[in-house]
């Protein structure tokens, strides 16, 4: 009889462990998340301020280059889509890679036709002494950087969700409670590297 | 559960870790002084005057400000400052008031890191225009150009504190005027150019320019900055503490989202 209580008590205490051993886990997990979600936010502000940045960029620029009809087109529709896709992205769409891809692909085609805006400015003496448009293309400069390092962090974050998530006592209760694995970005060759930034001097 | 599988996986991601971990740990480690020479750029006394000075305007200001002078540059300015923010943790981690200036003087690069709490008031731009403004102080005057940022830094972040009106600790001034608008320091600085460009043409140049060369104000005597004599004459090496007993700097844990701009030295 005593023997039975005793045996109880063990089992309960074991299963009391593992359960409070579980919830913790659990909550890591959900800490972890909100922190790549709220990076996500981080990311979005920083790719939204570089959008806020070219009506007045370009504004300047046609100022100086107003027959380079194409070269403005071609940044004011990548903008379009860029913004577009950006309004598409929930966090919760974020651990469908497709979405995530096309989000990127979006943002290195405006980073492109940018480059090619700048390309155009060489062209243009005036234009590069000019004050105003020294100002944008210090903060254009700025936005850049902002957005390469909250993507690296978004990267940093996702990374350590998703080896969390995958590991042994964890996936357990990822798999029980739906935890996905998030999308990263990744480093396109060429395309993302910042062509924007190299104004030159 | 079928994490059998997974176990390559789970290698290369731990191997994955392993790596990132000791990228970081190639960081320069977190330095002891607000102020940290690391080439010997400045002499010892002025670094223990910018050290209390910065020391003092955090007590002040609760703004970490944070300048130092790096031997090398591994990579990309922008990341690798960033980084080194992060990993120094500069500034309060709630309010994110810091800032890092990193000089590369082998690179001839510079960058002014803004934190988080700082972005709104020590914007890119204006960043920018400090940075090109200290360009216009000649190299050899390293210890002018800190002081020059110093004080543009305040002037902009807490217009109020002593720092921002030119006071440094100690009762040392520096000339923080860059054009040479004002000021013994930028007309003696106009005459040793004029003297050394001229190669001693000028009559006087002949026994003058040595004389002002050797003198301690001019800082003719740091000029080399890349020069073969520079290592040497400087073994001692940032000697940023140099008595100074403060109680020197320990990072706050704060972040910087990449604001600031860069710029050359």
């Amino acid at each position: 009889m005593s023997k039975g209580v005793l045996i109880t008590i063990v089992v309960l205490a074991v299963i009391a462990f593992a359960v409070i051993g579980l919830v913790g886990r659990y909550n890591s997990v959900v800490g972890l998340q909100e922190g790549v979600d709220g990076q996500w936010g981080n990311v979005e502000n920083a790719y939204q301020r570089r959008a806020d940045l070219i009506p007045n960029l370009v504004e300047t620029v046609k100022g100086y280059a107003s027959h380079e009809r194409e070269t403005f087109t071609a940044v004011t529709e990548a903008r379009a889509r860029a913004t577009q896709i950006t309004a598409e992205i929930t966090p919760e769409a974020l651990n469908d890679p497709r979405l995530l891809q096309q989000f990127q692909q979006a943002q290195d085609g405006l980073s492109s036709a940018l480059g090619r805006l700048m390309v155009v400015v060489e062209r243009y003496p005036e234009l590069k002494a000019n004050q105003n448009f020294l100002q944008l293309q210090d903060q254009l400069e700025g936005t850049e950087n902002r957005i390469a390092v909250e993507r690296r962090r978004f990267n940093d974050m996702a990374r350590d969700y998703n080896t969390t998530i995958r590991r042994f006592p964890t996936n357990i209760i990822a798999g029980m409670f739906g935890f996905d694995k998030r999308a990263y970005f990744e480093a396109a060759p060429g395309a993302d590297q910042a062509p924007t930034v190299d104004f030159g001097e | 559960m079928s994490s059998r599988p997974q176990g390559p996986v789970l290698l290369l991601l731990c191997w994955l870790a392993l790596t990132a971990a000791s990228a970081r740990a190639e960081l320069p480690s977190a330095p002891r002084y607000h102020f940290d020479d690391r080439v010997g750029l400045v002499a010892g006394e002025d670094a223990t005057v910018f050290a209390r000075t910065l020391e003092a305007f955090e007590s002040r200001t609760g703004i970490q400000f944070v300048i130092t002078v790096l031997p090398e540059l591994d990579g990309n300015l922008e990341d690798t400052v960033n980084r080194i923010y992060e990993a120094w943790g500069i500034g309060d981690r709630e309010t994110e008031r810091g800032v890092l200036f990193a000089v590369f003087p082998d690179e001839r690069q510079s960058r002014i890191e803004v934190g988080y709490g700082l972005e709104g008031d020590l914007t890119d731009l204006v960043s920018g225009r400090i940075l090109r403004e200290m360009q216009k102080v000649s190299g050899d005057q390293a210890a002018q150009r800190f002081a020059l940022v110093m004080v543009r830094v305040a002037e902009t972040v807490a217009p109020n504190d002593p720092l921002a009106a030119g006071e440094f600790s100690d009762g040392r001034s520096y000339a923080t005027q860059s054009e040479g608008s004002s000021g013994l320091t930028g007309l003696i600085f106009w005459i040793i150019l004029v003297l050394v460009l001229s190669g001693g043409r000028i009559g006087h140049g002949l026994w003058l320019g040595p004389l002002l060369i050797d003198s301690p104000r001019s800082g003719g005597g740091r000029s080399g900055r890349r020069g073969g004599g520079f290592w040497g004459g400087f073994g001692g090496g940032g000697g940023t503490g140099g008595g100074f007993s403060g109680g020197g700097f320990s990072g706050g844990g704060g972040f910087s989202g990449g604001g600031g701009a860069s710029g050359g030295w």
